[in-house]
């Protein structure tokens, strides 16, 4: 009889095996799409659909097959159609171990499952709450989920960076407010696109609660990814303080936000007031300002002229210094070339911008400023 | 394994590796002495080394014995911690478990089927989505 540890690594291989065949098929030219439509699981997903399989043996290769050493990455999406107790059997064996749980797909997820689920990836800390170790979690496709079972898990999961929630009916705006913000300080990504709960007070909350912290902490918001297509009321409040809140943001899908309009780009950008500036500048010239203001990042100092205003106008303008590389604002019929204009010398990594159906407005003045910036 | 001139007046035991396993431990390790394989103990060497561990073809023919003998070789090389030999041998353990059904496994490793025929259709019904192509 193999020690316990060695069985495991048998069926470790067993998964590893399953993955180097699929890359042998690409590098070999084999792979493809007559083979891929013959081959329902392939790679990691073969191998781990072989393990549950091995289930059926005995009852001590039940045992081994839904060890939470081969179960670190709870990725049941390409496995749609596990049965719920199933899936229960290995979040049981799994435990505390698990660092990424993704159940996208899982469209008959039952709320108590999740409850279940959560409960059995916790780590019991005497005098503490029960923690998960999760740090990715995907719940997108389970519509029957509720706002308790949802707020059950995420409560568990203080440490979770990579949040994915699309389309979900259960996130709320308490979700955002009540539960994200003030407890999640980790989130890198936060996709909640069409989440037709949310509403922009959720999410200014939301923003306010993770700017408050950073300036309690002395520490910028790691927030790099934020999706919050098809929420609605994103006005100038809003933008302003999503843009203080979170100045190390390189992604932001704000498509179908119909309330935005081009003063919230320019509110979006806009320097705080409350910091103090130091050192002397010039027109278009970056500065790191002092202590306070690396909060925010860096900020521009800019002619009216340079910020879209009257050109007349003589005052100077401070403009934070974005992160954004992909900006998506797709299907706001209230934006005009003058965003790209607000947006001018801030967004100097800028890789992707998409503006499909913004209405008739763009023009190419304002193209020419976000162009003539990035040169 | 070079231990030192003082350390080489005590033995060390080996109790739950025969003679001739160890025989075939030692033809392993003398075979790759000059030749060492990556022993890593981070987590990322370590994945990668059961990743890019093909079974050479000496490996092939080294690990092509009878299953107690195998068995026997896994579980030494997990004694004496010799990481790349315990892979072979998980390797070739799973080559031997990869694609067979759950009754060709029991057969191959004279396992009991100890479920009950209740707990079987529970199972086999869980693993109803697993069975299609």
């Amino acid at each position: 009889m193999l020690p316990y540890e060695a069985r495991i690594g048998v069926l470790a291989q067993l998964v590893v095996l399953h993955q180097e065949e699929f890359e042998r098929w690409l590098k070999s030219g084999e792979w493809n799409s007559v083979y891929a439509s013959q081959q329902r699981w392939i790679g990691k997903d073969a191998g781990m659909r072989e393990l549950i399989k091995l289930t059926r043996v005995s009852k001590s290769w039940m045992v081994l097959a839904l060890d939470g050493q081969l179960w670190q990455s709870f990725d049941l999406k390409a496995f749609p159609g596990l049965a719920p107790s199933l899936v229960m059997k290995i979040a049981q064996g799994a435990g505390a171990f698990v660092h990424t749980l993704n159940l996208q797909g899982h469209t008959y997820l039952k709320p108590s499952s999740l409850v279940a689920i959560s409960s059995s990836l916790s780590l019991s800390v005497e005098q503490a709450s029960p923690v998960t170790q999760l740090t990715t979690i995907n719940l997108v496709g389970c519509a029957t989920l509720t706002n308790h079972s949802l707020h059950f898990l995420l409560l568990r999961s203080l440490n979770v960076r990579n949040l994915y929630l699309h389309g979900l009916d259960c996130v709320t705006s308490a979700t955002l407010s009540d539960i994200l913000g003030p407890r999640c300080p980790r989130l890198v990504v936060l996709d909640i696109r069409r989440c037709h709960h949310v509403s922009a007070s959720g999410l200014s909350s939301f923003a306010v609660q993770c700017h408050t912290r950073a300036l309690a902490e002395r520490t910028p918001c790691p927030l790099k990814v934020l999706k919050i297509a098809g929420v609605k009321g994103t006005d100038v409040e809003v933008m302003r303080n999503v843009g203080r809140a979170f100045p190390r943001l390189q992604v932001l899908d704000a498509s179908y936000c119909r309330d935005l309009t081009d003063e919230c780009f320019s509110a979006f950008v806009e320097w705080p007031t409350t910091t103090t500036i130091t050192g002397e500048s010039s027109a278009g010239t970056e500065m790191a300002g002092d202590t306070g203001s690396t909060l925010f990042g860096k900020f521009v100092e800019l002619s009216s002229r340079e910020a879209g205003l009257d050109p007349g106008d003589p005052s100077r303008h401070l403009r934070r210094i974005t992160s954004l590389r992909h900006l998506n604002v797709s299907g706001c019929r209230h934006i005009s070339d003058k965003a790209c204009s607000n947006l001018a010398y801030c967004v100097p990594r800028l890789e992707f911008l998409e503006m499909a159906a913004v209405g008739g407005e763009v023009k190419d003045e304002g193209l020419d400023d976000e162009i003539d910036q990035e040169d | 394994m070079d231990l030192g001139r003082e350390d080489s007046e005590y033995p060390i035991p080996l109790p739950n590796v025969t003679s001739p396993v160890l025989k075939k431990v030692l033809e392993y390790c003398d075979h790759y002495q000059t030749d060492p394989l990556p022993t890593g103990d981070e987590p990322s060497a370590d994945e990668s080394r059961k990743r890019t561990t093909d079974i050479s073809e000496w490996d092939q023919k080294f690990i092509d014995v009878d299953q107690e003998m195998l068995f026997e070789i896994i579980s030494a090389a997990h004694s004496l911690d010799i990481k790349p030999l315990l892979d072979v041998g998980c390797k070739t353990v799973a080559n031997m478990i990869k694609g067979k059904s759950p009754e060709e496994i029991r057969k191959l490793f004279n396992i009991v089927d100890d479920f009950t025929p209740e707990e079987e259709a529970q199972i086999k019904k869980e693993n109803e989505w697993a069975e299609d192509r």
